[in-house]
């Protein structure tokens, strides 16, 4: 699809609001107080952001993001149909997804290539039963 | 006249996306950001169809759906579900809660207004009785109608049953008294006379299930050898999964999967597409159509 400068402009505008609430919701499942409907409210916010997020990487083309983003969504539905757990120590890897993210976001404006992410996914791809 | 349509979608990007699509073929179109807002804004927009996301915040597209048929003035309005949700089992979900259609993100704009096209063009066609090739079934006090329409939700569901089993073609027939319709999709893009082989082998063990006195036993899913696999399209099918569609104790129809490869299929297979079949069936039995 081609997109025009206001639609890509409504994009990352949107994107960066996405990963800041996932961003957001990873750091409340740090949080040793919460309670098991917290978590479910939790993870059912950040399965509904991420998939956003993944659904408009596919519609404006960034592949590597949608790529990510397909990995985050996977374990997020996971977690929220009880196959897998969200334990704090999977925490981090599940942040360097969403730092992967933002600096896809980023650099979509230079002219740098994309690092490869293919490490990443597979890490990702193990926290699924 | 121009028709309206109101496209519900959480994301404003992807929103002005459909839009854009929707508008430059000629469409007027509006815009609501979850369920909730969607069927407030129905009954003063009272558009011709509605694109229907899934995932939203505050109420989803099933809830959405299930609200919009329940509804005695918005029952009638046809609902494509637009998603990246595409798995067999949000598919029979969207067919359960009476979607008309579902397209899958990323779509190509032709195709979407293409198939919002075909159902306007199919409801001008049904109004006048002129289109005879919906799919009926009764079984007990349900009213079960498979229209042109929802035949595409079958069709994407027999597609997505390729990511998960080895299948080159997949059919699905459904009867009510004798065989009066069927749907084939073709997974390899085979030739007709390769398609028609294969409905012929579905009709051939959908007798070998009618012949035999219903019982649990011969309920249970199983693989039939086909009668006439070893005629001249010998090489084309090795393998086949026939799996019998049951309501109300009754089998209304057969759903059948093949492969040209010997063995491709593995006793989980049949019992997966066995529960796929269930799930089908008892989606259309709460699908009830005036």
């Amino acid at each position: 699809m081609k997109m025009n400068s206001r639609l890509m402009h409504l994009f990352k505008a949107e994107s960066q609001i996405e990963i800041r609430e996932i961003a957001k919701g990873l750091a409340c499942l740090k949080n040793e107080s919460r309670t098991m409907a917290d978590d479910s409210r939790i993870i059912g916010e950040l399965h509904r952001n991420v998939h956003t997020l993944k659904s408009s990487s596919a519609t404006a083309g960034f592949h590597n993001l949608n790529e990510i983003t397909s990995a985050l969504t996977e374990i997020f539905r996971a977690a929220g149909d009880g196959r897998c757990e969200i334990r704090t120590d999977i925490i981090p890897l599940l942040e360097e997804g969403v730092d992967a993210c933002r600096n896809l976001l980023e650099k979509s404006d230079k002219k740098e290539g994309t690092p490869d992410y293919e490490n990443l996914l597979n890490r990702l791809g193990k926290l699924l039963p | 006249m121009v028709k309206k349509l109101l496209v519900v979608e959480d994301s404003e990007f992807q929103a002005e996306v459909i839009s854009g699509d929707l508008k430059a073929a000629g469409f007027e179109v509006h815009w609501a950001c979850d369920g909730l807002e969607c069927l407030e804004r129905v009954k003063e927009i009272k558009p011709d169809l509605i694109v229907l996301d899934i995932m939203m915040p505050r109420m989803d597209g099933y809830e959405t759906c299930r609200r919009l048929k329940a509804g005695k003035e918005t029952a009638a309005i046809p609902v494509v579900f637009l998603t990246q949700e595409d798995r067999v089992g949000d598919i029979v979900h969207g067919l359960e809660v009476g979607g008309d259609n579902f397209i899958t993100k990323p779509y190509e704009a032709h195709y979407l207004v293409e198939r919002i096209n075909a159902i306007f063009e199919n409801r001008k066609l049904r109004a006048k009785g002129e289109l005879p090739q919906d799919i009926a079934i009764e079984s007990f006090s349900d009213k079960i109608v498979l229209t042109k329409d929802r035949e595409q939700i079958f069709e994407l569901l027999l597609n997505s049953l390729n990511t998960t089993l080895a299948v080159e073609l997949l059919g699905l027939i459904i009867l009510k008294g004798e065989p009066q319709g069927f749907l084939v999709t073709s997974i390899a893009n085979l030739p007709d006379k390769v398609q028609n082989y294969f409905i012929e082998s579905m009709l051939t063990a959908l007798n070998e299930f009618l012949d035999e006195p219903i019982s649990a036993d011969a309920l249970k899913p199983r693989l039939i050898e086909s009668r006439i696999a070893a005629t001249e399209f010998e090489g084309e099918f090795k393998s086949y999964i026939h799996v019998p569609l049951l309501a109300g104790g009754k089998i209304i129809g057969i759903f059948s999967a093949t492969n040209s490869r010997e063995n491709a299929f593995v006793p989980d297979d049949v019992r997966y597409l066995f529960s796929v079949g269930a799930q089908c069936v008892a989606a259309l039995s709460k699908v009830t159509e005036a």
